[in-house]
Protein backbone atom coordinates (compact mmCIF):
# COMPACT_ATOMS: atom_id res chain seq x y z
CA UNK A 1 0.00 0.00 0.00
CA UNK A 2 2.72 2.31 0.43
CA UNK A 3 4.55 1.67 -2.13
CA UNK A 4 1.51 2.09 -3.86
CA UNK A 5 1.31 6.04 -3.23
CA UNK A 6 5.39 6.31 -3.53
CA UNK A 7 5.20 4.90 -6.77
CA UNK A 8 2.82 7.99 -7.95
CA UNK A 9 4.90 10.24 -5.93
CA UNK A 10 7.25 12.70 -7.69
CA UNK A 11 9.50 13.94 -4.93
CA UNK A 12 10.28 10.21 -3.83
CA UNK A 13 12.29 9.54 -7.40
CA UNK A 14 13.29 13.30 -8.01
CA UNK A 15 14.99 13.03 -4.25
CA UNK A 16 16.63 9.82 -5.21
CA UNK A 17 17.88 10.73 -8.51
CA UNK A 18 19.30 14.20 -7.23
CA UNK A 19 20.96 11.93 -4.67
CA UNK A 20 22.97 9.29 -6.96
CA UNK A 21 24.01 12.02 -9.72
CA UNK A 22 25.20 14.11 -6.57
CA UNK A 23 27.05 11.14 -5.14
CA UNK A 24 28.68 10.19 -8.54
CA UNK A 25 29.80 13.42 -8.62
CA UNK A 26 31.39 13.20 -5.34
CA UNK A 27 33.04 9.99 -6.11
CA UNK A 28 34.40 11.12 -9.57
CA UNK A 29 35.44 14.53 -7.89
CA UNK A 30 37.62 12.53 -5.76
CA UNK A 31 38.56 10.03 -7.95
CA UNK A 32 40.35 12.97 -9.95
CA UNK A 33 42.40 14.51 -7.57
CA UNK A 34 43.06 11.11 -4.93
CA UNK A 35 46.29 9.37 -5.24
CA UNK A 36 46.51 5.21 -6.09
CA UNK A 37 47.00 4.58 -2.23
CA UNK A 38 46.24 6.26 0.67
CA UNK A 39 46.16 5.23 4.26
CA UNK A 40 42.82 6.74 4.58
CA UNK A 41 41.10 5.81 1.71
CA UNK A 42 41.00 3.28 3.09
CA UNK A 43 42.04 0.67 0.15
CA UNK A 44 43.01 2.63 -3.16
CA UNK A 45 40.06 3.80 -5.55
CA UNK A 46 39.39 1.26 -8.35
CA UNK A 47 38.79 -1.31 -5.15
CA UNK A 48 35.88 1.72 -4.69
CA UNK A 49 34.71 1.53 -8.09
CA UNK A 50 34.94 -2.10 -8.02
CA UNK A 51 32.90 -2.52 -4.52
CA UNK A 52 29.87 0.00 -6.26
CA UNK A 53 30.03 -1.57 -9.24
CA UNK A 54 29.20 -4.84 -7.67
CA UNK A 55 26.97 -3.66 -5.32
CA UNK A 56 25.04 -2.42 -7.84
CA UNK A 57 24.89 -5.68 -9.73
CA UNK A 58 24.58 -7.91 -6.78
CA UNK A 59 21.25 -5.67 -6.33
CA UNK A 60 20.23 -6.33 -9.29
CA UNK A 61 20.91 -10.20 -9.26
CA UNK A 62 18.69 -10.18 -5.88
CA UNK A 63 15.92 -8.69 -7.02
CA UNK A 64 15.77 -10.68 -10.19
CA UNK A 65 17.21 -13.96 -9.30
CA UNK A 66 15.29 -14.67 -5.47
CA UNK A 67 11.64 -14.52 -4.66
CA UNK A 68 10.29 -11.11 -3.99
CA UNK A 69 9.78 -11.46 -0.37
CA UNK A 70 13.45 -12.80 0.46
CA UNK A 71 15.38 -10.43 -2.05
CA UNK A 72 13.02 -7.55 -0.20
CA UNK A 73 14.41 -8.87 3.29
CA UNK A 74 18.34 -9.25 1.60
CA UNK A 75 18.08 -5.71 0.39
CA UNK A 76 16.63 -4.19 3.26
CA UNK A 77 19.43 -5.56 5.21
CA UNK A 78 22.25 -4.38 3.20
CA UNK A 79 20.52 -1.34 3.20
CA UNK A 80 20.92 -1.15 6.86
CA UNK A 81 24.59 -2.36 6.43
CA UNK A 82 25.32 0.37 3.44
CA UNK A 83 23.76 2.80 6.06
CA UNK A 84 25.53 1.98 8.97
CA UNK A 85 28.74 1.91 6.61
CA UNK A 86 28.28 5.57 5.70
CA UNK A 87 27.71 7.02 8.86
CA UNK A 88 30.10 5.66 10.18
CA UNK A 89 32.67 6.06 7.14
CA UNK A 90 34.47 9.15 8.34
CA UNK A 91 36.14 7.20 10.71
CA UNK A 92 38.40 5.35 8.54
CA UNK A 93 40.66 8.46 9.03
CA UNK A 94 40.82 7.25 12.61
CA UNK A 95 44.27 5.84 12.62
CA UNK A 96 45.71 9.18 10.83
CA UNK A 97 43.82 11.53 13.08
CA UNK A 98 45.50 9.75 15.95
CA UNK A 99 48.73 9.43 14.58
CA UNK A 100 48.94 12.66 13.41
CA UNK A 101 47.04 14.24 16.44
CA UNK A 102 44.51 16.34 13.93
CA UNK A 103 41.29 15.61 12.98
CA UNK A 104 41.67 17.69 9.38
CA UNK A 105 40.61 13.85 7.67
CA UNK A 106 37.45 14.18 8.98
CA UNK A 107 34.84 15.88 7.26
CA UNK A 108 33.15 18.51 9.57
CA UNK A 109 29.71 18.98 7.38
CA UNK A 110 28.88 15.96 6.75
CA UNK A 111 30.03 14.72 10.07
CA UNK A 112 27.14 17.28 11.14
CA UNK A 113 24.72 16.29 8.82
CA UNK A 114 25.00 12.93 9.49
CA UNK A 115 24.36 13.14 13.07
CA UNK A 116 21.15 15.78 13.13
CA UNK A 117 19.98 13.44 10.39
CA UNK A 118 20.76 10.27 12.85
CA UNK A 119 18.88 12.07 15.64
CA UNK A 120 15.97 12.87 14.18
CA UNK A 121 15.17 9.46 12.66
CA UNK A 122 16.41 7.49 15.82
CA UNK A 123 13.80 9.67 17.74
CA UNK A 124 11.34 9.17 15.12
CA UNK A 125 12.04 5.33 14.73
CA UNK A 126 11.92 4.28 18.04
CA UNK A 127 9.71 6.47 19.37
CA UNK A 128 6.95 6.98 16.39
CA UNK A 129 7.81 3.95 14.36
CA UNK A 130 8.98 1.51 16.77
CA UNK A 131 11.32 -0.27 14.18
CA UNK A 132 14.89 -1.72 15.11
CA UNK A 133 15.39 -1.21 11.32
CA UNK A 134 15.21 2.22 11.35
CA UNK A 135 16.21 3.10 14.66
CA UNK A 136 19.64 0.96 15.01
CA UNK A 137 21.12 1.92 12.22
CA UNK A 138 20.66 5.31 13.25
CA UNK A 139 21.60 5.30 16.82
CA UNK A 140 24.54 3.82 15.66
CA UNK A 141 24.90 6.23 12.84
CA UNK A 142 24.21 8.92 16.00
CA UNK A 143 27.34 7.22 18.10
CA UNK A 144 29.74 7.57 15.00
CA UNK A 145 28.80 10.86 14.32
CA UNK A 146 29.14 12.21 17.73
CA UNK A 147 32.69 10.49 18.26
CA UNK A 148 33.68 12.24 14.87
CA UNK A 149 32.93 16.04 16.03
CA UNK A 150 34.34 15.12 19.44
CA UNK A 151 38.10 14.02 17.75
CA UNK A 152 37.25 17.68 15.76
CA UNK A 153 36.63 19.61 18.67
CA UNK A 154 39.50 17.95 20.43
CA UNK A 155 41.83 17.92 17.93
CA UNK A 156 41.06 20.35 15.11
CA UNK A 157 43.00 20.58 12.11
CA UNK A 158 46.13 20.36 14.00
CA UNK A 159 49.32 22.12 13.56
CA UNK A 160 49.87 22.10 9.74
CA UNK A 161 53.46 22.19 10.02
CA UNK A 162 53.77 18.99 12.05
CA UNK A 163 51.57 17.71 10.14
CA UNK A 164 53.82 18.43 6.95
CA UNK A 165 56.28 16.33 8.76
CA UNK A 166 54.67 13.66 10.50
CA UNK A 167 53.91 12.84 6.25
CA UNK A 168 57.80 13.48 5.01
CA UNK A 169 58.95 10.78 8.33
CA UNK A 170 56.16 8.68 7.27
CA UNK B 1 31.43 26.47 11.99
CA UNK B 2 29.10 28.16 14.76
CA UNK B 3 26.37 27.74 12.61
CA UNK B 4 27.02 23.88 12.28
CA UNK B 5 27.38 23.50 16.06
CA UNK B 6 24.24 25.62 17.01
CA UNK B 7 22.49 23.64 14.67
CA UNK B 8 23.70 20.03 16.01
CA UNK B 9 22.90 21.17 19.63
CA UNK B 10 19.12 22.02 18.55
CA UNK B 11 19.06 18.89 16.82
CA UNK B 12 20.31 16.96 19.86
CA UNK B 13 17.70 19.29 22.35
CA UNK B 14 14.77 18.41 20.37
CA UNK B 15 15.82 14.76 20.36
CA UNK B 16 16.19 15.04 24.19
CA UNK B 17 13.11 16.68 24.71
CA UNK B 18 10.84 14.15 22.81
CA UNK B 19 12.55 11.24 24.19
CA UNK B 20 11.57 12.50 27.76
CA UNK B 21 8.23 13.22 26.79
CA UNK B 22 8.28 9.38 25.59
CA UNK B 23 7.78 7.65 28.41
CA UNK B 24 4.85 9.51 29.81
CA UNK B 25 2.70 9.18 26.60
CA UNK B 26 3.88 4.66 26.34
CA UNK B 27 2.76 4.58 29.86
CA UNK B 28 -0.66 6.88 29.13
CA UNK B 29 -1.20 4.72 25.88
CA UNK B 30 -1.05 1.07 28.24
CA UNK B 31 -2.89 2.89 30.94
CA UNK B 32 -6.12 3.80 28.42
CA UNK B 33 -8.80 1.84 29.12
CA UNK B 34 -10.13 -0.62 25.76
CA UNK B 35 -13.39 1.90 25.56
CA UNK B 36 -11.03 5.03 25.07
CA UNK B 37 -11.81 7.36 21.97
CA UNK B 38 -10.70 5.19 19.04
CA UNK B 39 -9.22 8.50 17.47
CA UNK B 40 -6.62 8.53 20.47
CA UNK B 41 -5.50 5.31 19.76
CA UNK B 42 -4.59 5.74 16.36
CA UNK B 43 -2.70 8.97 17.25
CA UNK B 44 -0.26 6.46 19.31
CA UNK B 45 1.66 6.36 16.79
CA UNK B 46 0.11 4.37 13.98
CA UNK B 47 -1.30 5.06 10.52
CA UNK B 48 -2.01 8.17 8.23
CA UNK B 49 -5.25 9.27 10.19
CA UNK B 50 -3.32 10.40 13.04
CA UNK B 51 -2.53 13.53 10.61
CA UNK B 52 -6.68 14.09 11.18
CA UNK B 53 -5.75 15.30 14.96
CA UNK B 54 -4.30 17.79 16.41
CA UNK B 55 -1.32 17.44 19.15
CA UNK B 56 -3.94 19.20 22.04
CA UNK B 57 -6.70 16.58 21.12
CA UNK B 58 -4.39 14.08 21.16
CA UNK B 59 -3.15 15.14 24.71
CA UNK B 60 -6.45 15.43 25.72
CA UNK B 61 -7.74 12.24 24.77
CA UNK B 62 -4.60 10.48 26.97
CA UNK B 63 -5.26 12.76 29.75
CA UNK B 64 -8.74 11.73 29.92
CA UNK B 65 -8.22 8.33 29.60
CA UNK B 66 -5.54 8.22 32.06
CA UNK B 67 -6.88 10.38 34.77
CA UNK B 68 -10.26 10.20 34.29
CA UNK B 69 -11.58 11.46 37.62
CA UNK B 70 -12.21 15.05 38.36
CA UNK B 71 -10.20 14.92 41.70
CA UNK B 72 -6.93 14.88 39.41
CA UNK B 73 -8.37 17.13 36.62
CA UNK B 74 -5.34 19.68 37.35
CA UNK B 75 -2.57 16.86 37.12
CA UNK B 76 -4.54 15.49 34.12
CA UNK B 77 -4.12 19.12 32.04
CA UNK B 78 -0.31 19.37 32.83
CA UNK B 79 0.06 15.86 31.75
CA UNK B 80 -1.57 16.16 28.48
CA UNK B 81 0.02 19.52 28.18
CA UNK B 82 3.81 18.12 28.45
CA UNK B 83 2.42 14.95 26.31
CA UNK B 84 1.15 17.32 23.49
CA UNK B 85 4.87 18.94 23.17
CA UNK B 86 5.96 15.28 23.24
CA UNK B 87 4.16 14.50 20.40
CA UNK B 88 4.71 17.80 18.89
CA UNK B 89 8.40 17.27 18.94
CA UNK B 90 7.90 13.65 17.66
CA UNK B 91 5.73 15.17 14.33
CA UNK B 92 8.36 17.93 14.17
CA UNK B 93 11.15 15.18 13.88
CA UNK B 94 9.08 13.35 11.34
CA UNK B 95 8.79 15.98 9.31
CA UNK B 96 12.40 17.82 9.46
CA UNK B 97 13.94 13.91 8.97
CA UNK B 98 13.12 13.48 5.31
CA UNK B 99 14.86 17.21 4.84
CA UNK B 100 17.87 16.57 6.49
CA UNK B 101 18.24 13.36 4.34
CA UNK B 102 18.78 15.73 1.80
CA UNK B 103 21.28 17.67 3.50
CA UNK B 104 23.17 14.55 4.61
CA UNK B 105 23.53 14.54 0.31
CA UNK B 106 24.34 17.91 -0.11
CA UNK B 107 27.08 17.98 3.23
CA UNK B 108 30.05 16.59 0.80
CA UNK B 109 29.50 19.71 -1.41
CA UNK B 110 31.71 22.28 0.40
CA UNK B 111 34.71 18.99 0.86
CA UNK B 112 34.34 18.56 -3.10
CA UNK B 113 34.76 21.82 -3.77
CA UNK B 114 38.19 22.37 -1.30
CA UNK B 115 39.14 19.33 -3.39
CA UNK B 116 38.32 20.71 -6.69
CA UNK B 117 40.27 24.14 -5.39
CA UNK B 118 43.27 22.33 -3.92
CA UNK B 119 43.31 19.78 -6.01
CA UNK B 120 44.14 17.60 -3.90
CA UNK B 121 42.35 15.02 -1.83
CA UNK B 122 44.35 15.29 1.28
CA UNK B 123 43.82 12.46 3.95
CA UNK B 124 40.76 12.78 3.22
CA UNK B 125 38.87 8.99 3.14
CA UNK B 126 36.73 8.09 -0.02
CA UNK B 127 34.79 5.68 2.01
CA UNK B 128 31.93 8.49 2.67
CA UNK B 129 31.54 8.95 -1.14
CA UNK B 130 31.40 5.71 -2.42
CA UNK B 131 28.87 4.43 0.22
CA UNK B 132 26.66 7.10 -0.46
CA UNK B 133 26.41 6.08 -3.93
CA UNK B 134 26.29 2.52 -2.67
CA UNK B 135 23.72 3.96 -0.45
CA UNK B 136 21.22 5.52 -3.00
CA UNK B 137 21.70 3.08 -5.48
CA UNK B 138 20.28 0.20 -3.27
CA UNK B 139 17.62 2.58 -2.73
CA UNK B 140 16.91 3.64 -6.27
CA UNK B 141 17.10 -0.08 -7.80
CA UNK B 142 14.74 -0.87 -4.87
CA UNK B 143 12.39 1.73 -6.06
CA UNK B 144 12.68 1.07 -9.63
CA UNK B 145 11.70 -2.80 -8.98
CA UNK B 146 8.07 -1.98 -8.04
CA UNK B 147 8.34 -4.03 -4.95
CA UNK B 148 4.93 -4.35 -2.53
CA UNK B 149 7.74 -6.15 0.01
CA UNK B 150 10.62 -3.54 0.56
CA UNK B 151 12.11 -3.32 3.38
CA UNK B 152 10.60 -0.64 5.44
CA UNK B 153 14.16 1.34 6.02
CA UNK B 154 14.10 1.88 2.46
CA UNK B 155 10.99 3.65 2.41
CA UNK B 156 10.36 4.83 5.52
CA UNK B 157 13.21 7.33 4.72
CA UNK B 158 10.81 9.24 1.91
CA UNK B 159 7.51 8.50 3.28
CA UNK B 160 7.28 9.97 6.30
CA UNK B 161 4.87 11.12 8.16
CA UNK B 162 2.33 12.16 6.07
CA UNK B 163 2.13 9.84 3.37
CA UNK B 164 2.80 7.00 5.69
CA UNK B 165 0.24 4.20 5.85
CA UNK B 166 2.32 1.41 7.23
CA UNK B 167 -0.25 -0.85 5.13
Amino acid sequence: MTYGILKSEPKVWSCNSFSTILGIYYLFSFAKHSPKASPTLPGSIAMHFKAAIGTILATLAVAVGMPKVKAANILGSAGVGICIALFASPLAALKTVFKTKSAEAIPLPFAIAATVNCVLWFIVGWIDMKDVNIWLPNGLGLLAGLFQIALKLFYGDGDKLKLAEAKQAA
Amino acid sequence: MRTCITLLTTALLLGASATTAFPARASSSRAMPKNAPVNADVAGGRGQDRRQLSSKEIGAAFGLGLRGGAVESVAAASSSTSLSAGIGLVEACGLAAPIASIFVSLSPFPTVQKILREKSVGDLPVLPYSSLVANWCVKGLSLCLHWHYIHSHIFLHFCLPSKASYG
